[in-house]
């Protein structure tokens, strides 16, 4: 990949892409592609948003925030070509939820292990694991209709958008009213209660739960929960379902390839260079003003930006309806995770004595029981960190070498709950953030008593260092919470859900329209399609 | 040719659905032990001299349309002037009413800004109503397995939707998936306007002010909610008796049921087989499924499904024989205790864990000023739910346990209403342990299963969901049915409109 200059080689294009993440990466790959005169800028030096990989301590190469891919759309991948462009994922086999005192749960790719592993818990969970697996399957092939298309309209009248409507329902009519039932349960219900109808064992009910709340400030028992868990069987790599993996070179390597593709288009890409205002004529966007004062005409704007960001500070309420700024303020944007990247001199040993390493390779879910993650969250809720918190960890080094020194790793744990707005204010989180860190190295230590030997280099994120760093408002992961009154036709609000905005010419494609977040490239995607579709660009 | 019809069960659904069916014709017996009619509503002396109300006392969800159709104002039933709740608040006191501009008023000594978005709250729950009643007032459509049938009247609900226009249609379909947290932050600012108009819609389920969904059950009480009955439910179940006599209902209530055998009849605990070809009971579906039938007479499905039916009892109530007489401002007969939302997610938070918080929210009744022969005279009946307390409560409800929750209640309402001070002169608590004994409700749940969205849409499961069961003759017919619990006659109506519909058969 080129070095990237924060000049522009040219003052005017079809379209210039506010953002450097993946979508607004995906978006101007699309668009160049068509033969539009595109160009992308970054206000980071490092493009991918929270798509990125950074050498923050020498010699280790942290998939900062981001850290997992399995939404990725394959034909994204192939579309933009991205393998060629230097797209390669290492597929991750295991989920292991380490427990005191006992060697933990293990749940391989292969199904007979893992209801081996299940039966020392539950012979009962372990008979009925394959079937709910089947039946996760079938639910994802059918959500997959949703999120691979544009939002259904369901007040709009037009003629395409009914047509769309019914297609979806035919989609549902084919599945099996069994599979209704479940879907609507799945919809709704609490990922506790979910799995509670099939599985009654600790750890596997936790282990499994703990998927429902990644990037959402809701408890494994908070209703709505439950839909989150068909996103573990909707990865998949390479067509292959159930399937998630790492980034070969750290999460960040998504991103450059998707630069790349874009690159090979045709856009252009500048990094280093922050928007300070979308410029506006007449209630039109016509290009952008850099922070260095610099302006790029455009006729077209679009954002990648979160809504929040890209219409209360580069828009301006002036330029907006009345309406669709108060709804964009009801949007909730709630930073509920925080991150710990450490660098390890040697991979530590973990208290339960099982053989190998080939269990640790995937992701590891501090998760024990169903009562310690709600408690997490319970933490929470009035404006703490959890003192014992939700980790999900991975150690990308042992499937990848290339991201440490050999015989060395990297270690990223995910952590929540970290509320972006503590009691004592978002601001004061520079000072929390030790005693945070803190924390979570506790936890890990319960669990490899050696953790703290290992250390040579660490990096805590704080939902407010997140937002900092990347910008998103509020540290929140996917650029708005995924609940259900922000998903689909609502998402980001009423009315405004198809990648237009109310001034013209001024276009989003960020994780905070439809299908929402996650390394997915499907909002960049779409919004890109849309736009070629309906001649905005 | 009217063909015999017994209904399980004398609560207001059992006796709504028996009225309906006796009122089209049919030969309906009516069988329920003596003691529980009016179920839930029954009353029972707990001091010496005192009666409680039943754990269900708020009539103001009963559907007007059920009063007109079994002309109940004929047999006594007449609406209250208003309903009045008062909300005590650690430093100010203000009372919600049906009436939109009085309590905005009210509302406006607390916070004027919250007056006028009152104002605006209150419009637009009535602009929204005609779809949302629609929807509750009819059978459920079978969304799980539809039907070329069950198309149109889905058709018809999203075309009502529609009728609102594109800005009210897609705020209905944001809001009831929310948090009653988040959507009540939108409209106010005042901590305790926010937690009394919540509680209310949080208490009804597994679920404080911050989960998902809750926000369903805020729209079904708005829109629902209009005045109660003078007398409150006392005078609801009287009327009911009376006009299912007056419809020729026959009572049998030496016995209660034991088992149903369906296509055949019912069994009593005396032991004796009542015939009947169509059999309507209002008891929970747990108990229905579970308990009244053979276990190799259910599908594996539907076993697992009715086991799956959350059911799980989250409030106690405590009753109060008071000497001299308690008021409310406002001369309300109902008050809130919840100071602020996150105060009622606390009190929620221990019970996942099987604990009690030490600040219970509390919902208080001054059943003895709506119906004086409760108390002998001078002398008062209070009841108060206490929200939330747990079924499995670690360690069991022991004595003791009971005593602990009741001195921590007692403390907040003597703190909160002074004149009770030194005025209790008797108390009794039930715990949902003796809610589900007393009653016989399943887990101790007052609506006979949690109010969640999923089992709100199908309830209490896909095959039982339009009160039609795959049992031959046999319908369901209490708050575990469409559309939930609570005293408002719903499942009862239309449980029974389902059989007349299958008139051929039954």
């Amino acid at each position: 990949m080129n070095e990237h200059t924060d000049k522009p080689r040219s003052n005017s294009y079809d379209a210039v892409v506010i953002g450097g993440g993946h979508n607004g990466l995906v978006c101007a790959a699309y668009l160049a592609k068509a033969g539009k005169k595109v160009l992308v800028v970054e206000r980071r030096q490092v493009l991918g948003g929270a798509a990125v990989s950074e050498e923050t301590v020498k010699g280790f190469t942290f998939s900062t925030f981001s850290y997992v891919v399995s939404l990725f759309r394959p034909h994204i991948i192939r579309e933009l070509d991205l393998v060629r462009h230097g797209l390669q994922i290492i597929p991750m086999e295991t989920t292991y939820n380490p427990l005191p005192g006992d060697k933990g749960l293990v749940r391989w790719a292969d199904s007979g292990k893992t209801r081996d592993e299940i039966a020392r818990f539950s012979p009962k969970d372990a008979s009925l694991y394959p079937e709910f697996g089947l039946a996760m399957g079938r639910l994802s092939r059918f959500t997959k209709n949703v999120i691979d298309t544009t939002a259904p309209q369901p007040a709009s009248l037009d003629p395409r958008e009914l047509m769309k409507m019914l297609r979806l329902g035919r989609h549902l009519r084919d599945l099996d009213p069994e599979m209704r039932y479940l879907n609507l349960k799945l919809l709704t219900m609490s990922a506790v209660d979910f799995l509670h109808e099939w599985f009654e064992s600790e750890p596997l009910v936790p282990s499994m739960a703990g998927s429902g709340i990644i990037g959402t400030f809701l408890g494994i028992r908070s209703p709505g929960t439950a839909y989150v868990l068909l996103h573990h069987y909707m990865g998949e790599i390479d067509g292959a379902f159930r399937a998630w993996g790492f980034s070969k070179g750290g999460t960040g390597q998504i991103s450059i390839a998707c630069a790349n593709a874009a690159e090979s288009f045709g856009a252009e890409i500048i990094a280093g260079a922050g928007v300070d205002h979308v410029k506006i004529r007449n209630g039109r966007a016509v290009g952008v003003v850099l922070e260095n004062g610099d302006e790029i005409k455009a006729a077209t704007v679009i954002s990648s930006l979160d809504p929040n960001r890209t219409f209360l500070k580069l828009v301006g309420e002036r330029e907006l309806p009345g309406e669709f700024v108060s709804n964009i303020r009801r949007y909730k944007n709630r930073g509920s995770s925080g991150k710990v990247n450490l660098a390890l001199d040697r991979l530590p040993s973990f208290r339960d004595g099982r053989p190998g390493i080939s269990h640790l390779k995937g992701d590891i879910t501090i998760a024990p029981s169903v009562d310690y993650v709600e408690r997490a969250y319970d933490e929470a809720k009035y404006g703490e960190f959890s003192k014992r918190p939700f980790l999900n960890i991975v150690i990308p080094s042992l499937s990848d070498p290339s991201v440490a020194p050999p015989g060395k790793h990297v270690l990223s744990a995910f952590v929540q709950y970290a509320p972006y707005n503590i009691r004592e204010g978002a601001e004061n989180w520079p000072e929390k953030r030790d005693a945070f860190g803190d924390a979570v190295i506790d936890t890990i230590e319960e669990f490899c008593p050696d953790i703290r030997e290992c250390i040579v280099g660490k990096q805590v994120l704080s939902p407010w260092d997140i937002e900092k760093i990347t910008g998103l408002t509020e540290g929140n992961i996917f650029q708005g919470e995924l609940s259900l009154e922000q998903l689909a036709f609502l998402r980001p609000v009423a009315e405004w859900s198809r990648y237009r905005s109310p001034v013209r010419n001024l276009w989003m494609c960020g994780s905070g329209t439809h299908p929402g977040g996650g390394v997915m490239g499907a909002p960049g995607e779409l919004a890109a399609k849309t736009m070629l579709g309906e001649g905005g660009v | 040719m009217a063909s015999s019809v017994i209904v399980i069960g004398g609560g207001v659904n059992g006796l709504t659905a028996a009225c309906y069916l006796a009122k089209a014709g049919r030969d309906v017996t009516l069988l329920c032990e003596e003691d529980s009619i009016g179920g839930m509503c029954a009353t029972h002396e707990f001091h010496p001299g005192f009666t409680s109300p039943g754990v269900l006392s708020d009539t103001s969800m009963f559907r007007e349309w059920i009063v007109r159709d079994l002309r109940l104002e004929e047999h006594g039933l007449a609406f209250e002037g208003s309903s009045k709740a008062a909300v005590l608040g650690k430093e100010r006191r203000f009372v919600l009413s049906d009436d939109v501009s009085e309590t905005a008023e009210e509302i406006g000594r607390v916070s004027k800004a919250d007056a006028g978005r009152y104002r605006e709250f209150a419009a637009f729950y009535e602009r929204i109503r005609p779809p949302v009643e629609r929807l509750l007032n009819n059978i459920p459509p079978n969304i799980v397995d539809p039907v070329s049938g069950d198309l149109l009247p889905l058709l018809r609900y999203g075309l009502a939707l529609r009728r609102l226009g594109k800005k009210d249609m897609l705020e209905v379909l944001r809001l009831a998936p929310m948090t009653v947290y988040d959507w009540l932050d939108e409209w106010f600012e005042n901590d305790e306007l926010k937690a009394a108009l919540a509680l209310p819609a949080v208490t009804e389920s597994y679920a404080g002010p911050w989960s998902p969904g809750t926000n369903a059950n805020l729209l079904i009480r708005r829109v629902t909610a209009g005045r109660g009955f003078k007398g409150g439910a006392t005078a609801l179940v009287e009327a009911l008796v009376s006009a299912a006599k007056g419809f020729g209902i026959r009572f049998e209530t030496g016995a209660g049921a034991i088992a149903i055998r369906p296509g055949e009849g019912v069994e009593t605990t005396a032991g004796d087989l009542l015939e009947a070809k169509t059999i309507v009971a209002s008891c929970g579906p747990k108990k229905v499924f579970l308990e009244m039938m053979r276990p190799h007479e259910l599908s594996h499905r539907l076993e697992r499904r009715i086991v799956n039916f959350r059911t799980r009892g989250l409030s106690s109530q405590l009753l109060l024989a008071v000497d001299g007489t308690i008021s409310l401002p406002g001369g309300a007969d109902r008050a809130v205790i919840a100071d602020d939302l996150d105060a009622i997610e606390k009190a929620f938070d221990p019970v996942k864990y099987g604990e009690v918080s030490d600040s219970p929210c509390l919902e208080i009744y001054l059943a003895s000023q709506e119906d004086p022969e409760l108390a002998p005279k001078g002398k008062g009946v209070v009841s108060v739910m206490v929200h939330y307390t747990p079924y499995d409560l670690r360690g069991g409800w022991t004595e003791e346990a009971g005593e602990e929750l009741t001195r921590k209640v007692i403390r907040i309402l003597e703190e909160r209403i002074p004149e009770l001070r030194d005025a209790v002169v008797g108390r009794k608590l039930l715990t949902p342990k003796d809610i589900e004994q007393r009653y016989g409700v399943s887990g101790g749940q007052i609506y006979e299963g949690e109010h969640a969205l999923d089992q709100l849409l199908v309830r209490p499961s896909p095959e039982c969901a339009m009160y039609e069961t795959p049992f031959e003759g046999l319908f369901l017919c209490s708050g575990g049915s469409f559309p939930g619990g609570g005293l408002t006659g719903a499942p009862g109506a239309l449980a029974a409109r389902a059989v007349l519909n299958r008139r051929s058969r039954y």
